[in-house]
């Protein structure tokens, strides 16, 4: 009990130092927020230690197969050369390290977004347009959904076309088509734009409501109410 | 004294000037004639009137003289041979006062000389000054001239007689055997090969005409001391032949032509080296005006080639007057000091009609080209007066083209190179000796009062006289139509631009042109010819130029600074904000404070909801699912409240073993807090137990290779991990509030389905996602890669109501969340308002204030 009740209490003043900022930036905010990045910095370093290096870099070396000791040997010596990136006369070392860490990651990030985004996305936006199946009511609001689909994607799409051609004054500007599909697009990016609002708005709202009634029932429990 | 004032700089000079003094510009219009100007003759008839009485005489008795001496040659039988009378003009006068210039003074100007001469019929009027040159045997010449001058002496100017009697003795043998020598020497003609016109260009590549002889006697100009000693005798009587005592003040009329000899030292060449010979000394009489000259036949005992077809030698006027010009060791000090200004200019102005620009080739040119063709016989012209009239033609091939034989080219050339014979005896050829200046000196030692007077009064004007040259003037030999082919190999005309040359205002110092004023150009080395200005303007089109002003406007707008609209003040920012701040705090407090839970809660799921409910009712039991949390510590509440409804309803369906992996290093301290809000590991709940019910695997780094990784090998990717496949999981539910980290589950996971198929095609991935990560990854939900999602409060609590009210957490928040999205929207919604009516008012005020 001491320790839930020391546990609201530093959020409760945690909390109210954070709200401190509504007034201006003060000590306060400022310490709540060191307080924040360190205790933050210290659990995500002692995860990575706890979650990673342990049981991924040194534990392996205590393995009596040569196989997975020599496996756990080249990562250790990669790991090891990344600390050379600290002192710039010697930070090549590391380069090799960082080379495979870039080249993997990308490689994975690309082949990923080819074959589960653009390929699947795609095709899902082909395949509003296939009724078959439905009936003429699901058809007709799939063939409606489809084509605002098709149709918010190819207008958002030639928003950011810019490639224009040159007004008789010497301005660039696009045909009339180009223009109007521009315009479109801008029109379902706006609505995009406002949907993505509307999500951090409730995000931060429902967090702030969890704040609030964690405060108030801290509040509660302190006055026994 | 009045000055005159400069019409370009405006300053006073005096008036004897003709140029400014200080900017050197010509003072007077009609003073200097400038480069390409023709000269205007002038009337020299007025100095008539200052001539004295006796010179009036002599002049009117020449004229009557001329006309009884055109009548006798009209009644002769013409003679071919006889050379040109340049003198005649003296007789031919016109008596007519029209007449521009006095027929005397029109005499001496050799042009005009040249048209008369060059009509047959004034062939009568030689005179016997080139006559004498003519003869082939002179020597009987001799005697008769010392007769005539017997009788005549007493009626000779002194200072004349004093010369001629001292001098006709010593002079007449010495440059009498000059003469003669040099005119029976076989003249050659004259070559010149085209390699040896350069002496053009350099005088200095005439040393043999300035070798000196050395054969020369000391005593060969005595006559001129004994002429110079005679001035200083003026009473004593003179016998001298040279100068009829006629022609002088107080002669008798019977020497017309006596005055002859003053048109020879100004006027035209000698032709006597020209002239044919077949002249009769018998033909003229003692008492005929020709011979009144006859004593200087005799004075240098000349000896004209016998045979006309002996080619004579060219011999400019100053080589005629050679026998003036002392040779080399003679002692003559009085002449040679005489000053280069004491030129023969007071005979040109006293004596014919002013040539206000002479050329120089008649002034100063001490070698003119005497053409031969007068030799052949057959035509009373001279080739030479042709030449300046004639065209020339085409030379023949190998032989010397005419124009550079008889042109005002070679007339204009100080030096010729021609053979001589080595036995001709050249006088000395220097600048000063070679100049008619000694031989005005000669004459302007002592002059008589009326010929002082002329000269000092041509002199006055010969300022501006000298200046300018009369390029165009006819009377000079300068109009002589080139061939074609020699025009073309005149580099001159194509290379000399046509631009304003200026004259050297300057007279010669040294050379054939000493004396002259004007006659070279001076263009200016260097700065004549600018080189033409490039253009730098590029020559870009229509297009690169509208280009380039676009490309002008864009970066002009990247520079210009952007006027900030006006902010407000910030206290009422500031306000604004606490009204705000305060208001939420003020109604969701209140919401939560009161536990309201009278929002209704729609039933009806959203279809990914009831997917996601679907598969979780299809799940086997006991299965182990696969729960990633990928949310940050802030979004927790969100998330806690988002996928509660979802793992209750997996927990209590299925009682799956739930195995946790995060994606972010604080995600692993989450998944307790999960739990325990949840209900799932709280003890008045489910009581899930960590190890048994649940396994939180911990981070997995590495990002999307990680995700690869572990669904690849999930025991190699988490060591903690049981299952070693990941097909062993039987569902897949990730907890995210960031789409793009979410994504990745989903791209690795449909990568790692397609490239081995059926690897877990029923393994259903679900997703509980933040309300800010649900619309990114709403396209996977509607592409069914993901089966099942719970996006946000809203679908959380209608999953929850659903679900029996399990775990309560969305339904807790429902109300105040509820409040506080219509809070929001009516703060936007006035806000936007207030800033349309403040844009509105603003406006109006801007519109009023102009």
């Amino acid at each position: 009990m001491p320790i839930d009740f020391l546990a609201g209490l530093v959020g409760l003043v945690l909390t109210l130092l954070i709200f401190s900022y509504l007034i201006g930036d003060n000590p306060l905010f400022r310490l709540a927020t060191y307080l924040f990045i360190g205790v933050s910095s210290g659990y995500a370093a002692a995860a990575i230690w706890h979650f990673v290096l342990i049981p991924k870099l040194f534990n392996p070396l205590r393995s009596n197969d040569p196989a997975q000791l020599i496996l756990a040997v080249i990562p250790f010596i990669l790991c090891f050369t990344l600390f050379a990136k600290l002192l710039p006369r010697i930070s090549w070392i590391g380069n090799f390290a960082m080379a495979i860490l870039a080249g993997v990651g990308a490689a994975t990030a690309i082949g990923g977004a080819m074959l589960g985004t653009l390929i699947p996305q795609s095709l899902a936006a082909m395949d509003m347009f296939d009724v078959r199946g439905l009936d003429t009511a699901q058809a007709f609001t799939r063939l409606v959904q489809g084509a605002i689909m098709l149709a918010g994607t190819v207008a958002a799409l030639g928003y950011f076309q810019f490639s224009a051609g040159r007004a008789p004054d010497g301005t660039p500007k696009r045909n009339a088509f180009f223009e109007a599909i521009a315009w479109l697009g801008k029109v379902f990016i706006a609505i995009t734009f406002g949907t993505l609002f509307a999500g951090v708005y409730m995000a931060a709202l429902t967090a702030m409501i969890e704040r609030l009634s964690s405060m108030i029932n801290f509040i509660r429990q302190l006055a026994g109410i | 004294m009045a000055g005159l004032q400069c019409p370009n700089c405006g300053k006073e000079n005096p008036d004897f000037l003709d140029n400014c003094q200080f900017c050197q510009t010509p003072l007077r219009a009609e003073s200097s004639v400038q480069f390409g100007e023709s000269p205007v003759k002038k009337h020299t008839g007025e100095l008539e009137p200052i001539l004295p009485q006796w010179l009036k005489d002599v002049r009117q008795q020449a004229r009557e003289s001329a006309e009884e001496d055109a009548a006798e040659e009209a009644a002769k039988p013409k003679v071919s041979n006889e050379p040109p009378d340049l003198l005649a003009g003296l007789a031919a006068q016109a008596k007519d006062e029209g007449e521009e210039v006095p027929d005397w003074l029109a005499g001496i100007n050799p042009p005009e000389k040249t048209s008369e001469a060059e009509k047959p019929s004034a062939s009568g009027s030689i005179s016997d000054f080139f006559a004498q040159f003519e003869k082939s045997e002179p020597e009987p010449e001799l005697p008769r001239v010392e007769e005539e001058p017997a009788s005549q002496s007493a009626e000779m100017p002194v200072w004349m007689s004093g010369s001629t009697d001292s001098a006709q003795a010593e002079s007449k043998d010495e440059l009498s055997e000059w003469f003669t020598q040099a005119s029976m020497e076989e003249s050659k003609p004259v070559e010149i090969e085209s390699n040896e016109l350069g002496w053009i260009n350099d005088a200095t590549t005439l040393p043999s005409f300035n070798q000196p002889e050395p054969a020369k006697e000391p005593e060969d100009l005595s006559w001129l001391h004994a002429l110079e000693d005679s001035t200083k005798k003026p009473e004593q009587p003179s016998s001298a032949p040279a100068f009829a005592p006629d022609s002088l003040p107080g002669a008798g009329a019977s020497m017309p032509d006596d005055l002859n000899w003053l048109n020879q030292p100004g006027g035209s060449s000698a032709t006597a080296f020209e002239a044919p010979v077949p002249t009769q000394p018998e033909e003229q009489s003692p008492e005929s005006a020709p011979e009144d000259l006859s004593w200087l036949n005799s004075l240098g005992g000349i000896e004209i080639p016998a045979s006309p077809h002996e080619a004579a030698l060219p011999v400019s006027p100053a080589d005629a007057l050679d026998w003036l010009t002392p040779q080399e060791g003679q002692t003559i000090s009085p002449f040679e000091e005489k000053p280069a200004e004491s030129n023969l200019n007071w005979l040109k102005g006293g004596g014919q009609e002013t040539l206000i620009n002479p050329t120089p080739a008649e002034s100063t040119s001490p070698f003119t080209k005497i053409p031969t063709g007068a030799l052949d016989g057959g035509d009373a012209v001279p080739d030479w007066l042709k030449s300046a009239t004639e065209e020339p033609s085409m030379p023949a091939p190998g032989a010397l083209s005419d124009w550079f034989k008889d042109d005002d080219a070679a007339a204009h050339s100080p030096l010729q190179p021609v053979p001589i014979d080595p036995n001709f005896i050249p006088a000395p050829m220097d600048a000063e000796s070679l100049s008619n200046q000694d031989i005005d000196s000669l004459f302007s030692v002592k002059l008589p009062d009326w010929m002082s007077e002329s000269e000092s009064k041509i002199e006055g004007d010969a300022p501006q006289q000298t200046p300018a040259i009369p390029a165009s003037s006819d009377e000079s030999l300068a109009p002589v139509n080139l061939p074609s082919w020699v025009q073309a190999m005149r580099p001159a005309a194509s290379a000399v631009v046509a631009e304003p040359v200026s004259m050297s205002e300057e007279a010669e110092r040294e050379g054939p042109l000493a004396g002259l004023q004007g006659v070279i150009p001076v263009a200016p080395i260097g700065s004549s010819r600018r080189p033409k200005a490039v253009s730098l303007k590029l020559q870009a089109s229509n297009e690169q130029q509208s280009a380039a002003s676009i490309l002008e406007t864009v970066l002009a707008g990247e520079t210009t600074a952007r006027a900030i609209g006006a902010q407000s003040i910030v206290t009422s920012q500031r306000i604004l904000r606490w009204v705000l701040s305060g208001l939420f705090l003020i109604v969701l407090s209140a919401m939560i404070y009161m536990r309201t839970q009278n929002l209704p809660i729609s039933t009806d799921l959203p279809a990914s909801v009831r997917s996601a409910t679907s598969i979780i009712t299809r799940l086997p039991q006991n299965s182990s699912i696969l729960i990633v949390i990928d949310y940050e510590p802030a979004l927790a509440p969100e998330l806690e409240a988002v996928s509660g409804p979802l793992l209750d309803h997996l927990v209590l369906t299925t009682h799956a073993r739930l195995v946790f992996i995060s994606t972010s290093p604080s995600g692993a301290g989450l998944v307790n807090r999960l739990l325990l809000n949840t209900g799932i590991s709280s003890p008045a709940g489910i009581n899930y137990q960590p190890g048994t019910n649940f396994v939180n695997l911990g981070y997995l780094p590495g990002g999307a290779s990680g995700v690869r990784e572990f669904i690849d090998a999930p025991s190699i990717a988490m060591p903690g991990a049981v299952e070693a496949a990941f097909s062993e999981y039987a569902a897949v539910v990730v907890l995210t509030d960031n789409g793009e980290s979410g994504r990745l589950w989903v791209e690795q996971l449909v990568a790692k389905n397609q490239a081995d198929a059926g690897y877990f095609a029923f393994q259903p991935l679900l997703f509980a996602a933040s309300a800010q990560a649900t619309p990114l990854l709403q396209p996977y939900v509607d592409s069914e890669q993901i089966n099942g999602m719970v996006g946000g409060l809203a679908e959380a609590a209608r999953y929850e109501f659903v679900n029996n009210s399990r775990p309560g957490i969305a339904r807790i928040y429902w109300d105040t969340f509820g409040a506080g999205m219509v809070l929001g929207v009516v703060m936007m919604i006035f806000g936007s308002l207030w800033s349309l009516i403040a844009g509105l008012r603003a406006r109006r005020n801007a519109a009023e204030a102009g």
